[in-house]
């Protein structure tokens, strides 16, 4: 890589500050002016760019890009520790800039408030030596693999669910991309995201320093990337393994040559059609705003349900009418009677996919499909255009 | 028989195991034990008699692609891993 060999003179300050990885005999001065005279694209500041972003400052990287369209929110300060209640409603670039800046006021931040697209890929991964992937969806996972490739860059991967946790290093000239492994994202209801599934905070803690590890070590050029290798971590067994990847000769990414990679927004499909209509955040605000009695359920589980429901809705958890569907009784009958079969039903979850879940559920136990209806993009959606939220207490007693 | 490791995200379909010791003289027949009575499981992990292209699976430690594919040999102490691609961050 390139950028090994460029080196950057060290401050006496820096000089100071950094004096425990001068002494390392194989990191020493050259590694740290390598670092000074490198660089990170960091994509998404969340729970794995948390880590992440304040080691690499800390440690010295000279430049660092942060990309990132959100702010942050309460839910975030679980897993997301570059982030704090000081900075809540702030963009996540911004609040992560001013805790790297405390570690390293010599550092270079550019901060890039927008969402990875097509449109904008290639000019902002082009600018860095590394790019790194802490992203929250795999779209956008698939669009930093590509254009890494396309561009001929190293791409640090870390991914997180529940309490598994993944690690890589992707570079398409020495071993495998994403595509290699992975040549399709799973189809919406087998991919669920860390709203949906859960994720242990400090899980993506764990895979961030681990990617920020490999950031360092590329841009230093010390030790042997993760090239070839993913590292997969269980945090319920502590256990760590390591798989050896294969580079796919008909990879329909890397195997082509560069001119002839075309990046392209990824497509989320849903494997099997999916029974029950749909309603768009703004459209349900506005029959709801105009007075129509909208019969409304939420099917999120009760912690999530503190954030707020929307005014009016039923709360039911999803295990329990999946429960209530495969059992028979006088319980079940009572959970389901909640549910009518004879008026239209509006179902939410957080980000839409287990509410439609339901509803396949719902429909192939004989509810009428045409009756049911999915909120797209769920509560996360109906946040974004309305601000009627009620507290929970109030929600239930109506 | 061999070991089988099951990422969290699949565990639902096997009462929350993380490890457990199926029959199966090659991949693709410790793979049937395990899903023969987890259909879901099945289909989650195979389109027809193909491995999904979001599901990696492993012998020690070796992508199945780098060695015999499904009909990789499995012995009594060898461990099979199943690998599902995750997004989260």
């Amino acid at each position: 890589m390139e950028s090994v060999f460029r080196q950057a003179q060290l401050s006496e300050t820096e000089m100071r500050r950094f004096g425990r990885h001068l002494i390392l005999p194989e990191f020493g001065i050259e590694g740290q002016r390598r670092l000074k005279a490198g660089s990170a694209l960091l994509i998404g500041a969340g729970g794995l760019g948390s880590p992440t972003a304040l080691y690499l400052a800390a440690a010295g990287v000279g430049r660092i890009g942060l990309v990132d369209p959100d702010r942050v929110e309460e839910t975030n300060l679980q897993r997301q520790i570059a982030h704090g209640y000081s900075t809540l409603g702030r963009l996540k670039t911004e609040s992560a800039a001013a805790r790297m800046l405390d570690l390293n006021p010599e550092l270079v931040i550019e901060r890039h408030d927008v969402f990875l697209s097509v449109e904008n890929a290639l000019e902002l991964i082009s600018g860095y030596d590394v790019i790194i992937d802490g992203t929250d969806n795999f779209p956008t996972r698939y669009l930093v693999n590509d254009t890494c490739v396309k561009l001929g860059k190293p791409n640090v991967f870390g991914g997180v669910l529940r309490f598994d946790g993944q690690l890589s290093v992707f570079d398409a000239r020495r071993g495998p991309c994403y595509r290699c492994l992975f040549p399709e994202p799973p189809p919406v209801e087998l991919a669920p995201n860390c709203a949906e599934a859960g994720v242990l905070g400090v899980l993506p803690g764990v895979i961030g320093a681990l990617q920020a590890t490999e950031a360092i070590k590329l841009i230093s050029g010390i030790g042997t990337p993760m090239i070839g290798r993913m590292l997969v971590y269980d945090g319920l067994d502590l256990s760590f393994d390591t798989v050896t990847l294969a580079k796919s000769p008909n990879c329909p990414c890397c195997s082509k040559p560069s001119g002839e990679i075309v990046l392209r927004a990824e497509p989320m499909v849903c494997s099997a059609p999916q029974p029950g209509g749909s309603i768009t955040a703004e459209a349900l605000l506005a029959r709801l705003d105009a007075g129509e009695d909208v019969l409304l359920l939420d099917v999120r589980n009760p912690p999530e349900w503190a954030g707020g429901v929307i005014p009016g809705a039923l709360t039911l958890p999803k295990p329990e009418i999946e429960a209530a569907l495969r059992a028979s009784g006088r319980d079940a009958d009572a959970v389901l009677a909640a549910i009518p079969h004879s008026r239209e039903v509006v179902l939410y979850c957080q980000g839409g996919v287990r509410s439609a879940a339901v509803i396949r559920s719902l429909a192939a136990a004989g509810y009428d499909s045409r009756l049911l209806t999915n909120l797209e993009g769920g509560f996360a959606a109906w946040e974004k255009v309305s601000t009627a939220l009620v507290p929970i207490n109030e929600a239930m007693d109506t | 028989m061999a070991v089988i490791l099951v990422p969290s995200s699949l565990r639902r379909y096997t009462a929350q195991h993380a490890r457990l010791t199926v029959e199966g003289e090659t991949v693709a027949s410790v793979l049937d034990s395990l899903t023969r009575t987890a259909p879901e499981m099945r289909s989650h992990l195979f389109a027809g008699e193909k491995l999904r292209p979001f599901v990696v699976v492993s012998r020690n430690g070796q992508d199945i692609r780098l060695l015999q594919g499904l009909e990789t040999p499995v012995g009594e102490q060898d461990e099979v891993r199943i690998l599902a691609s995750i997004a989260g961050g």
